[in-house]
């Protein structure tokens, strides 16, 4: 009996209690005449980007043709603006050793070829996630003025900006 | 005395049975003579070839087996394979306080890059000349998965607006430490 008598006193007591909901400070009671409130969710999405660029490139006497890729992804840029990848070359696209180099071409996504330094292998418009563009190295290493025996090198600077 | 022999024919008979075995030992004798000298100008002849072959291959060829690996030549697929790429990650523009040596970044070497590369930055600002640079501040090697989110520059910046580059050199993780081809990320820096 006296178990029945505290749960009815207990419903009577939470029925009789003024609700309350607390949202961004606004506290809304039994008496409020509007019962809404909003609440604010945010994040912030921070410009970022990640680059996979070819760390080495190796010829060898017949691997004269080497395909390789440059890919962007995970893009987040502010509206309006693009992200740019250029390419430099130390030695201009030649690999040296001592007084002895070889030349090489790097060819762009099957057709435009570096005349410069500098040049422009990849956009990404803001808006888009990814890119991809595909680095063919050629070297003729048949017709290469190669003196001494050793490694002829060369290095590459990808320089990635948004514009 | 038909039928008989004499003395003298058995004596005869005796001394030319005697000869017959005499001869015959000595065929014997001569025989094992020339199979004992064919056999040591064999062995002489093994010896001499073996020596020489022992010069130029101590262990010789015995006990040797066609190695599995051999076929034809792939070394440069290797060295050209995807597993060659290396990650780098960029942000957005940097912000320092005024006359503010210690201040936070997050320079990252992504876990892509685990196993294969350690990275390196160097945060550069043009220099006063304009044709160079000035480099504020040049990190260790970082490995993998790991971030650098403090860091002391080598003299504060006044107020203002820094077209900055954030030099970024992958390192193979060999015993020689190879460089490799390189990033620079244009970033702009504010300081206010």
């Amino acid at each position: 009996m006296k178990k029945i008598t505290a749960v009815i006193l207990s419903v009577v007591l939470a029925a009789g209690m003024p609700a309350q909901v607390s949202a961004e400070g606004t506290t809304i009671t039994q008496g409020s005449k509007d019962k809404s409130g909003s609440v604010n969710i945010d994040y912030y999405a921070d410009v970022s980007y990640e680059v996979t660029i070819p760390a080495s490139v190796t010829f060898t006497d017949t691997d004269t043709t080497i395909e390789r890729g440059l890919q962007v992804r995970n893009v987040m840029l502010n509206e309006g603006t693009s992200l740019n990848i250029n390419v430099t070359s130390r030695n201009d696209f030649k690999m040296i050793y001592k007084d002895g180099s070889i030349d090489y071409s790097l060819i762009i996504n099957k057709h435009a070829r570096p005349e410069k330094n500098n040049f422009n292998i990849l956009t990404v418009a803001a808006g888009e996630r990814s890119g991809i563009a595909t680095l063919d190295f050629v070297s003729d290493l048949a017709k290469a003025e190669a003196k001494f025996a050793g490694k002829y090198t060369d290095t590459l600077t990808f320089t990635v900006s948004i514009d | 005395m038909k039928g008989r022999k004499t003395v003298n024919e058995e004596y005869e008979t005796e001394k030319k049975n005697g000869r017959k075995w005499l001869i015959l030992l000595i065929l014997l004798v001569l025989l094992v003579l020339l199979i004992v000298l064919l056999a040591g100008a064999a062995l002489g002849v093994f010896l001499v070839r073996n020596e020489e072959q022992d010069e130029e291959h101590p262990d010789g060829g015995v006990g040797l087996v066609l190695d599995p690996d051999a076929g034809e030549a792939s070394a440069g697929e290797s060295r050209n394979a995807k597993g060659q790429d290396v990650v780098i990650s960029g942000k957005g523009a940097l912000l320092f306080p005024v006359h503010e040596k210690e201040v936070s970044v997050d320079f990252y070497n992504p876990k892509e890059n685990a196993g294969r590369y350690y990275l390196t930055f160097e945060l550069r600002i043009p220099d006063q000349s304009g044709n160079g640079y000035e480099v504020l501040y040049a990190s260790g090697l970082v490995e993998a998965g790991k971030h650098i989110n403090r860091i002391t520059l080598s003299r504060g910046l006044e107020k203002g607006v820094y077209e900055a580059v954030i030099h970024v050199q992958p390192y193979c993780m060999d015993q020689e430490r190879t460089l490799t081809n390189n990033a620079d990320m244009k970033t702009v820096l504010l300081v206010e």
